[in-house]
């Protein structure tokens, strides 16, 4: 099969190669940044006379080819001067170029490029954070966070208050292939999902891709989010710190041969449990704290080889230690993320770029306590987690004017510990070790052309192959993808797109809280693999003379095998970890079918003394399995009919800047008790016929989800002060989170209104998590 | 061993960041709920009465007494199937309905149809198969004294699952205290410390299910009953949800107790029993 299948790639790269006519030159060459060499990606390469253009890859690198001639191209990109340079393309010409970023020009109003805009792309649903934004909007407790940042787009929701997860077009937060550097990260959850492990600091690019995915992305059903870290500044040492009401932040990049290699290395850490030890009692401590650490070292070989290490690596731990006369005890648990990158990337010729990478990911959860009393000892550690081994090989292939083809192959090895204990008791001579580790191979194929047809059509078609392995079995999927787009007038196009995703990883969540309790276990010969096609529709028009940039989506999503938990089911192994062995998945699992569809609107100004954008999404999803609900449809929890979303960015003068968020959301669906009634159970044993001893109260809910919450809305407001300094730039922030106090509902539960009374008077009552919250932090780059 | 559990971690958070608030939620429309009728019945061949429970659902948000007595006596409650039809009467003394089986035999493979209905107009009906397979595979593979415990045993036993798909299950086991002179003092039942008390065979056709319980005796007569039970999908599936229900919990996914019974609610199910006794005296 797989022979077949490079066969084919072959097949059609000759085809295009012959069809590539002979009188055509190439121009390449890598995008960096003025002053630090970083490699800028998504860097409009365009030439206005024939109204053709390309973009940098993710590793900075472009390669067009076009009829032989003299052209004018223009490199332009969010945050930096346009460059534009005037060329004879008789040979072919490599041209490497650096931007200037418009933070270092002074006085001067940034304006948008003329020929960066989104009615001249291909690709729909996807949205690209400016990393400066990040850093500019207001966040909870002032730790900035690349989710919470883009929950605030249109199709993007946050679940619950304060949470970190990303439901995209309906989707659950398991549903995300959350990607850094090439690595898949697994849980990317801090403080449960209170915040996620990304602040922006290491980041040089963020992606979400909604729908109309590529075919070179694939293993999860409802997006993509794409993150690549900086390569370090290769020209000086440069730095950033930052202290705030939680945590404090460091990040050192520069180079260590100068033009040659760089490093970056970045990191964060709270730090209530160091404040609070002095106040803890003798023998007894206590605490909780969470660390990130982002390090990247890359070296270039010249124009043809650069090679690439990263990693990240950060963790959340609960301890406690009380040490008591002659006893021990020790208690706590933690979870951790490491994800280790090496990336060669190579240039054959100056049409064809290549990728190589070898991705570790690894995710654990561990539970230990650990008790000495005299001379006897009790130990017990439970985990559990995933470990990846991953090989990637992806080619870019620039055939002409009109073509751009890109092919890959990624194998990915999966280990999963679904549970993993290990006991110890010198009182009863104990030792037991109960590991049960699951290995699956997952691969995928992926062929695409980026094409250009007349004047005013593009297309990117491809096809993906995935595959599937465990034990005997092997699970052999196409998975189409095409989006296109039509050039209706000047700066209007319509757009269209349509994809089939396969997701072979399943998340076992007890409270879709995103704990870390939260498993991942592989599809098995009796849990298939999810599936879902969706196509999207919609226009996407520029105003380049106010800098604004508009798009309207509609889309329809049908998700097939979806997991549900069968109701009552438990994954709480920790609740007693010793039974892990006897515990079965499986038979808490259910699949059904999922509807999700919608319209969204972004209207986004990137640039600007204001910036920002205004999201609006209407939207439905609903859920349907046999064995929830007594097999009826129900609505999704975070099914949300109204999202809307406002951010406003306004730099008042050179040293301050304002910024704001409001956001809006139709309430949460929630099973909510309409009655109680005595349900008994069968008493099987002869004789006894008191039964009715045996009933018990149960709740009678009427369907599930029937019920909304109230809606949820906020408004988030900060001040940022900045101070330019001979060899820095310091920024103090004033930030509000939820500034005029909305008391959102957290959860609903049954109270009673009088406790002293001896009549039931039940009510509703609400539980709010985060009131108006004040924080301050400084941050200063030098 | 009890750990920590999630819901312990989230209030943890909680007190960690310090700031959770209460308040009575004013800014949402209270649902509107008519009271359901509740029907329980399980009906067997191997039964000697058909029992049937009425009573109502009473609607959360009322005021009332802390207790209430939710019964039903004057509904009318019919059985009908194989070409014959019953009124159950109520029995006041019981406080259900009962007919002996003389009165209404219950078949294997036969399918039944309970209809109930009140003077104030409401009426549920439901239809239910009793299996026509009956497991009797049930074994007990050994009984152990635990040691260090002076009357403590643990008792093993097994059922094999019988050869095609849609098979279900319930497992109980009961331990008599007996005396010489006075015969049976009491009957209980014994919590399984191994084994699920429902089973479905739901990817698992033909595999062995074992179970555990333990018990003390101290007298030579006691006696372990073990039931080994098969259901209909509709016992299964409504005692699954009874028994893993959890009640009022923001943490976990509310357990919708499963019925059958139209426009009410509880359950009408069927079963076949296989019963094994064992003298476990020492």
């Amino acid at each position: 099969m797989r022979r077949w299948i490079f066969s084919l790639i072959l097949v059609t790269m000759s085809v295009f190669c012959l069809t590539a006519q002979q009188n055509n030159s190439t121009l390449s060459g890598y995008v960096t940044e003025q002053g630090s060499r970083e490699l800028l990606i998504g860097v409009n390469v365009y030439f206005p006379e024939i109204a053709k253009g390309t973009t940098t890859n993710r590793y900075g690198f472009y390669s067009i080819t076009l009829p032989k001639g003299k052209y004018r191209v223009a490199y332009s990109f969010v945050g930096y001067q346009v460059e534009v340079r005037d060329i004879d393309l008789q040979t072919n010409i490599t041209l490497d170029i650096s931007l200037r970023s418009s933070l270092d020009i002074e006085g001067v109003e940034i304006k948008a490029s003329p020929y960066e805009r989104i009615s001249e792309g291909t690709q729909m649903s996807t949205l690209i954070l400016p990393v400066q934004q990040v850093r500019e909007i207001p966040a909870l407790l002032g730790e900035k966070d690349v989710f919470k940042t883009l929950q605030l787009m249109p199709g993007v929701q946050s679940g619950s208050e304060g949470s970190s997860g990303l439901y995209v077009r309906g989707g659950g937060p398991d549903q995300n292939l959350i990607i850094l550097d090439d690595a898949t990260v697994y849980n990317a959850n801090h403080l449960f999902g209170f915040f996620s492990l990304f602040n922006g600091d290491a980041l040089k690019s963020i992606e979400l891709v909604k729908g109309g995915f590529p075919a070179r992305y694939g293993g999860r059903l409802s997006s993509v989010v794409d993150m690549n870290m900086k390569d370090g500044n290769k020209e000086a040492f440069h730095g950033t710190a930052g202290i705030g009401l939680i945590s404090s932040r460091l990040l050192l990049e520069g180079p260590i041969v100068k033009e040659k290699s760089s490093f970056i290395i970045s990191g964060r850490r709270t730090y209530l449990d160091v404040l609070s030890m002095p106040f803890q009692p003798d023998g007894t401590r206590a605490g909780y704290y969470f660390y990130d650490l982002n390090a990247k070292v890359n070296y270039d070989f010249g124009p043809r080889d650069k090679l690439y290490l990263s990693g990240y690596f950060g963790r959340d731990k609960f301890y406690f230690s009380e040490v008591f006369f002659n006893s021990m005890l020790k208690a706590g648990f933690f979870w951790e993320n490491g994800t280790g990158t090496l990336r060669w990337n190579h240039l054959y010729n100056n049409k064809l770029f290549s990728n190589t990478s070898l991705i570790y990911s690894n995710y654990r959860l561990k539970i230990y306590t650990e008790e000495q009393y005299n001379n006897s000892e009790f130990e017990l550690n439970y985990q559990s987690g995933i470990r990846d081994l991953s090989l990637k090989h992806d080619l870019d292939y620039s055939i002409g004017p009109n073509h751009l083809i890109r092919a890959g192959i990624m194998v990915t090895f999966h280990r999963f510990t679904p549970s993993a204990v290990v006991i110890r008791d010198t009182d009863i001579n104990l030792y037991d070790r109960k590991i049960k580790a699951i290995h699956t191979v997952e691969s995928g194929l992926y062929l695409e052309d980026e094409a250009k047809i007349g004047d005013a059509f593009r297309i990117n078609g491809g096809l993906r192959l995935s595959i599937f392995s465990h034990e005997e079995k092997t699970i052999l999927r196409p998975e189409p993808r095409v989006s296109m787009a039509y050039k209706l007038m000047k700066d209007l196009s319509a757009k269209a797109s349509f994809a089939i995703m396969n997701q072979y990883v399943h998340l076992l969540s007890n409270t879709g809280l995103g704990l870390p309790t939260d498993l991942w276990v592989p599809s098995t010969k009796n849990t298939g693999p999810q599936q879902s096609w969706q196509v999207a529709g919609g226009l996407a028009k520029d105003i380049p003379e106010r800098n604004i940039e508009l798009s309207l989506e509609g889309y329809y999503k049908k998700s097939n095998d979806i997991i549900g938990y069968r109701e009552g089911a438990s994954f709480l192994l920790i609740d007693d970890p010793t039974d892990a062995e006897e515990f079965e998945w499986e038979e808490n699992l259910t699949q059904g079918q999922g509807w999700s569809y919608g319209i969204e609107i972004l209207i986004q100004r990137k640039v600007g003394k204001l910036s920002g954008w205004i999201g609006y999404t209407l939207s439905w999803t609903q859920r349907q399995f046999d064995d929830i609900n007594m097999g009826e449809k129900f609505w999704a929890k975070y099914d949300r009919r109204h999202d809307i979303s406002l951010v406003a960015i306004y730099k008042l003068k050179e040293r301050i800047t304002f910024s704001g968020t409001w956001v809006y959301g139709t309430g949460n669906a929630i099973t909510l008790p309409l009655a109680e009634y005595q349900a008994i159970p069968h008493n099987p044993m002869p004789g006894e016929n008191t039964m009715w001893d045996y009933w018990y109260y149960v709740n009678d809910y009427g369907g599930k989800n029937e019920f909304r919450m109230a809606a949820y809305h906020r408004l988030d407001l900060s001040v940022q002060f900045h101070r330019q300094g001979k060899n820095s730039r310091s920024t103090i922030e004033l930030g509000l989170y939820n500034a005029y106090n909305r008391k959102n509902p957290f959860f609903y539960y049954i109270g009673s209104a009088d406790s002293y009374s001896y009549q039931r008077a039940p009510v509703l009552k609400q539980v709010s998590l985060f009131p108006i919250i004040p924080s301050i932090s400084y941050t200063i780059d030098f | 061993m009890k750990l920590i559990s999630a819901k312990i971690l989230l209030f943890m958070s909680f007190l960690f960041l310090g700031s959770a608030c209460e308040k009575i939620v004013t800014n949402v429309d209270l649902p509107d709920y008519q009271p359901k009728l509740v029907v329980q019945c399980f009906i067997s061949p191997e039964d000697s009465n058909i029992i049937v429970y009425v009573s109502e659902s009473s609607p959360i948000f009322k005021v009332g007494p802390v207790y209430q007595d939710l019964k039903i006596s004057d509904a009318t409650v019919r059985i009908t199937g194989q070409g014959q039809d019953a009124i159950i009467p109520y029995l006041s003394d019981h406080q259900y309905y009962m007919l002996p089986k003389s009165a209404f035999p219950i078949l294997s493979g036969a399918t039944y149809t309970l209809q109930v209905s009140v003077p104030d107009g409401r009426s549920v009906s439901a239809s239910t198969t009793v299996p026509s397979k009956l497991n009797t595979s049930l074994l007990i593979n050994e009984i152990n004294w635990i040691q260090g415990e002076f009357s403590d045993y643990e008792m093993n036993f097994r059922f094999q699952d019988l050869p095609g798909a849609g098979d279900f299950y319930r497992i109980s086991a009961y331990f008599s205290d007996t005396d010489t002179n006075l015969g049976i003092l009491n009957t209980y039942e014994l919590f399984l410390e191994k084994g699920e008390r429902v089973t479905s065979d739901l990817n698992k056709d033909e595999n062995v299910f074992s179970y555990r319980v333990n018990y003390s005796t101290y007298s030579k007569n006691n006696k372990v009953t073990l039931l080994l039970l098969t259901t209909n999908e509709e016992y299964y599936r409504y005692h699954k949800t009874v028994f893993s229900y959890v009640g009022d919990d923001p943490f976990s996914e509310p357990v919708i107790i499963y019925s059958n019974i139209e426009n009410g609610l509880g359950v009408f199910c069927a079963y076949r029993k296989f019963e094994l006794d064992s003298l476990v005296g020492r």
